[in-house]
């Protein structure tokens, strides 16, 4: 059985090489769902592998879709051999969207050593995910959406206090040792420089950027402002 | 051209070369003035707040004060009958007959009140006390409903979730709005605890007590304003909902749709104030955009001005409020830079660094917010008048319409009769 169960994850594995895939889901729950519904939709199916802890009716939907694999054994999450038989080939980022503490430390532990980034939700992020990202700046991500959940919290609340459109992003290769006053990008506000040395300090934009810092962007409308800044992005 | 020693290759970089210093700005008397009035108007505003709160509390204290007021009219009475029986009766006695012996019948007295018969009476009235007390004593329940009731315009929160945390922690610490919430807990936990020192908080010890109706009809709910169901479960989220719903059937409830119960994703159901926040949907867009964006939320808050700060920039707030700086200004629709100055009516987004300074300053906001009433009352009125004259005007040009078209339907009617 064992022979079987190791030549079904690495015809798993055959296939995420064969069709490149460059994430790897890990969850069964409502967010994993909703996830790969919006990456197909998003037309990313090819780039997407899935490894389930569960069957469910609409894992099999998506099967002839994307590149699934069942991995129901709780134990198996804990193996080394899982995860050297999967390889991660081509892998640009590891998505974790279990609930359960111990499979996401299982998991944690033994893709966070890779090249590839590994995203989490706040929400089911155990306290030792939190220390590993300080050691690995921007090799571990944690999806913050407890902050966006209380976002909207507040905006019931009718209070004289509101939480403005305003993120924070590392400096763009590009952009470190250059000045900011001439960037533009389309409804979108460079407001300060974050540096953090020992303690973190707003910086005047006139400065120019470390590769450790940050900067802080107003959005000034959410949708197209962060298209915009992609957009930046992805040519910086 | 001089070579660098190692030591200056080894710390000098590029960066540090063309970028110009950071500029500091030097304190001058002036500024230390006006941070002093800054920390002045923040006590006042800390003193409002507290005023409140003491008031609140020792009117939720006067049925406590019955109890004690009870107690000490009953020692105050037996007090006063042994000093009756010790030292008035016998002077009454003595005037009455004055061949009575005082010394003899005190002794004679003493020894009749400490007699096993007196003891035993004296013991059963403090029996009868006891119970009389313990009838008074309030339950946790109604002690929690005694307090929060004496506040009006309440949110209450139902749940011990990492959600309900997080958002009663910025309530709390950072934004000081600690009079707006109350929280209905599943659990004891330490964080619950510690946040029973500043918002009334009562913990539900048996979870099937949430199943009862009987717990939502003794707390009522009369001054919530809005009620957030932030549990972890969808069946308790049910049973909250509905018995809530018995309760109050027109109150605002909130819920994140992540552990909504399917029951009101149905056409059934249609409450107009059941509102779902879409958290499924908002964590899967954080999670596409994860993909393509590094990204993370910075400590920002958008707040009125401070009074003080009105007809000053953005900067010298900065200056003048430690670990808070003002980043943008909202004038409208307009953004304007930090270094403009403010006008009443603008609004402020603000980056801070510690939790104690944005309290601070969010409680000069509230606590003591602008007078706007003159200029705003001149403003209205003036609106107002333009309005009324517009609406006259228009009747006017209406009726000269109407006019216009009898006139236009007379002369057809002539011509056409």
């Amino acid at each position: 059985m064992g022979f079987f169960k190791k030549r079904r994850v690495r015809k798993f594995a055959e296939k995420a090489i064969e069709q490149q895939s460059d994430f790897y889901v890990f969850g069964s729950n409502d967010f994993t769902e909703a996830f790969i519904d919006q990456l197909i939709q998003l037309g990313a199916e090819n780039k997407v592998s899935l490894i389930s802890d569960i069957k469910l009716n609409w894992i099999e939907e998506v099967k002839t879709r994307i590149n699934v694999l069942y991995e129901e054994t709780k134990v198996e999450y804990s193996k080394r051999n899982l995860y050297e038989t999967l390889g991660f080939h081509n892998a640009k980022k590891v998505i974790i969207l279990h609930e359960d503490p111990e499979i996401i430390q299982n998991i944690m532990s033994y893709v966070t050593g890779s090249e590839f980034q590994v995203i989490l939700l706040a929400q089911f992020a155990p306290p030792f995910v939190k220390y590993l990202s300080g050691q690995k700046p921007g090799q571990i991500v944690i999806v913050n959406n407890i902050f966006q959940i209380i976002d909207e919290l507040y905006a019931r609340m009718d209070l004289p206090l509101s939480r403005p459109p305003v993120i924070a992003i590392p400096v763009p290769p590009k952009l470190v040792n250059s000045s900011l006053l001439d960037v533009k990008i389309p409804k979108v506000l460079i407001l300060r420089i974050l540096r953090e040395d020992y303690k973190k300090k707003l910086l005047p934009i006139e400065i120019s950027p470390k590769n450790t810092d940050k900067l802080l962007l107003y959005l000034e409308d959410s949708q197209e402002s962060l298209k915009n800044l992609v957009d930046f992005l992805a040519k910086n | 051209m001089n070579n660098p020693t190692l030591g200056e290759t080894m710390t000098t970089t590029q960066a540090d070369t063309e970028s110009p210093p950071i500029p500091v700005k030097k304190r001058k008397l002036g500024d230390n003035l006006r941070q002093a009035k800054f920390n002045l108007t923040a006590v006042r505003a800390d003193l409002k707040y507290l005023r409140r709160v003491v008031y609140r509390e020792i009117k939720y204290f006067i049925p406590m004060t019955d109890l004690i007021i009870l107690l000490s009219i009953v020692l105050i009475i037996v007090v006063v009958l042994v000093l009756i029986l010790l030292f008035v009766w016998p002077i009454i006695l003595l005037i009455i007959d004055s061949s009575t012996d005082v010394p003899k019948y005190q002794k004679w007295m003493i020894e009749s009140l400490t007699s096993p018969e007196v003891i035993r009476w004296a013991a059963s009235i403090i029996g009868i006390v006891t119970i009389l007390i313990r009838m008074m004593i309030k339950s946790p329940i109604n002690k929690y409903r005694g307090k929060v009731n004496a506040r009006k315009d309440v949110t209450y929160i139902f749940g011990s979730s990492k959600p309900a945390e997080q958002f009663l922690f910025e309530m709390v610490h950072r934004y000081g709005y600690e009079e707006r919430v109350s929280l209905i807990a599943d659990s004891d936990l330490l964080w619950i605890r510690k946040l029973k020192a500043f918002i009334d908080v009562y913990v539900v010890e048996d979870m099937k007590e949430f199943e009862k109706p009987n717990l939502y009809e003794i707390l009522g709910f009369k001054n919530a304003t809005r009620i957030m169901i932030l549990t972890e479960s969808i069946e308790l989220n049910q049973n909250i909902l509905t018995n809530i719903r018995q309760v109050r059937p027109d109150v605002e409830i909130i819920l994140l749709s992540q552990y909504a119960p399917n029951f009101v994703f149905s056409d059934l159901v249609k409450d107009e104030s059941l509102f779902l926040i879409e958290d499924l949907d908002v964590t899967v867009q954080g999670l596409v955009l994860s993909l393509s964006l590094n990204f993370d939320f910075p400590q920002t808050a958008e707040i009125d001005i401070p009074r003080t700060y009105i007809g000053k920039t953005g900067d010298t707030m900065s200056f003048d409020i430690p670990k808070m700086e003002v980043i943008l200004i909202r004038r409208g629709d307009e953004l304007l830079s930090s270094n403009e100055i403010m006008l009443s009516g603008d609004r402020i987004i603000v980056y801070y660094y510690s939790n104690f300074d944005m309290k601070r300053t969010n409680r000069i906001v509230t606590e003591l917010p602008y007078k706007k009433k003159k200029g705003k009352k001149k403003k209205v009125d003036a609106v107002k008048e333009a309005e009324v004259i517009r609406i006259q005007d228009g009747f006017k040009e209406d009726n000269q319409l109407i006019e216009n078209e009898s006139d236009q339907k007379q002369i057809f009617g002539q011509e056409e009769s």
